[in-house]
């Protein structure tokens, strides 16, 4: 099995890592067919910006955002997410397009965690992705998204949800 | 030329009662709550756990029981040092009086639309208002792009003019069907009716639980200490 790309000692930077040329299931394949779902401008700032967003009146501190952009390929970002997932004992239930589920291997609070992401394009070199819970306690998931899946991501991230990444 | 400077003295004097007896009336609280309990979706116990949010924004930087911009602000970024066209566009549409203040019932009126029960026309409504930056009663390819920058800038992304103009084409692809370079509110409701998740933000969940959220130790029955 293949060590995954980016605990390599992979330094941080904007670029994306090329995608070995080895094709290994069908997905590979449809993926580079067609791209990622459009998602269009009224997604993009409803998603993006956090003045639209009032759940923060009633939340004490910033929420934790669950999506995130990626100047990355639909396909490098769909093979780093099976890979986090891999990393956190997460089992993918299915991987279809630019769509996955992964389930966590113990049970939770609630039953075990279930995670979907779903990846989306603004344009050609703009993706979002995009994490929902589709199982198990909110709080688990929350903790999954920002200790967990956060830190791994951080090279294919380009700006969380919600955050103000300015460089002043 | 004195008789025309005594009348507008006069007008601005009797603009400034009228505007203090309106302030006096907005920031008197919780009258009755069965009065907003009716006109909105909220119920009584609702309304007075809202009241209490209420109470912790508007007492935030000045506390006289009115929510201004800054405390809005401070609110929705947990920092006042933020500016947002986004915040200052919903701080207007809440602000139906447009005095530049919100008080209790504006508040409660504006968030009821955003309640998970209220009708999904109220939403489309509210959420095309939104976008529509010059209230013209159409969103125009420059308010989208407008935001779109704006959206941009917040999150320290950087996109080169010619994408953010494709992003803004194909948008306008799918949504302006009568191809006249604006979104009328007919086609809105068209495009939010396929991409439901456009109505996302209009909806809070924690308005269904804002009882145990803020709960209120006002009881509506006034029963009398003896």
């Amino acid at each position: 099995m293949r060590v995954p790309w980016f605990s390599k000692g992979f330094t941080r930077s904007i670029s994306c890592p090329i995608l070995d040329d080895q094709v290994e299931d069908g997905q590979e394949i449809a993926r580079t067919k067609s791209p990622p779902p459009f998602y269009n401008a009224f997604e993009f700032i409803s998603s993006m910006s956090s003045g639209f967003d009032l759940s923060n009146l009633f939340e004490n501190k910033r929420k934790s955002g669950s999506l995130f952009t990626s100047k990355c390929s639909g396909s490098t970002i769909m093979a780093t997410l099976e890979t986090v997932a891999k990393t956190f004992n997460f089992r993918v239930v299915w991987s279809k397009g630019y769509k996955l589920k992964m389930e966590g291997e113990s049970e939770g609070r609630k039953g075990k965690l279930a995670v979907t992401a779903e990846v989306y394009e603004v344009a050609p070199e703009v993706a979002v992705v995009e994490f929902s819970k589709a199982a198990g306690d909110t709080l688990e998931y929350k903790k999954f998204c920002e200790e967990d899946a956060r830190p791994a991501l951080k090279d294919i991230v380009w700006s969380w949800q919600g955050e103000n990444n300015c460089q002043s | 030329m004195s008789q025309c400077l005594e009348g507008i003295k006069h007008l601005c004097s009797c603009l400034l009662q009228c505007c203090d007896l309106d302030l006096q009336k907005q920031s008197r609280g919780l009258e009755d709550p069965e009065i907003l309990a009716r006109e909105t979706v909220f119920s009584v116990s609702e309304i007075e756990a809202l009241y209490e949010l209420f109470k912790k924004i508007s007492s935030a930087v000045i506390d006289d029981g009115l929510i201004n911009k800054e405390e809005f602000q401070l609110a929705l970024f947990k920092t006042n040092k933020k500016e947002s066209l986004f915040a200052d566009r919903v701080f207007d549409l809440f602000d139906t009086k447009h005095n530049g203040i919100l008080g209790f019932e504006e508040f409660a009126r504006a968030l009821s639309v955003f309640h998970p029960n209220a009708p999904i026309d109220d939403k489309i409504e509210f959420s095309f208002q939104l976008y529509d930056l010059k209230q013209q009663g159409f969103i125009e390819r420059q308010e989208v792009k407008q935001m779109v920058v704006a959206t941009l800038a917040e999150s320290g992304m950087n996109l080169s003019d010619d994408v953010i103009e494709s992003i803004i084409d194909k948008t306008f692809e799918e949504a302006d069907t009568k191809h006249d370079g604006k979104i009328d509110k007919e086609e809105w409701r068209n495009l939010v009716l396929r991409h439901p998740s456009l109505l996302k933000n209009m909806t809070l969940q924690y308005l269904k639980d804002i009882t145990t959220t803020f709960p209120s130790f006002v009881f509506h029955s006034r029963v009398e200490d003896t």
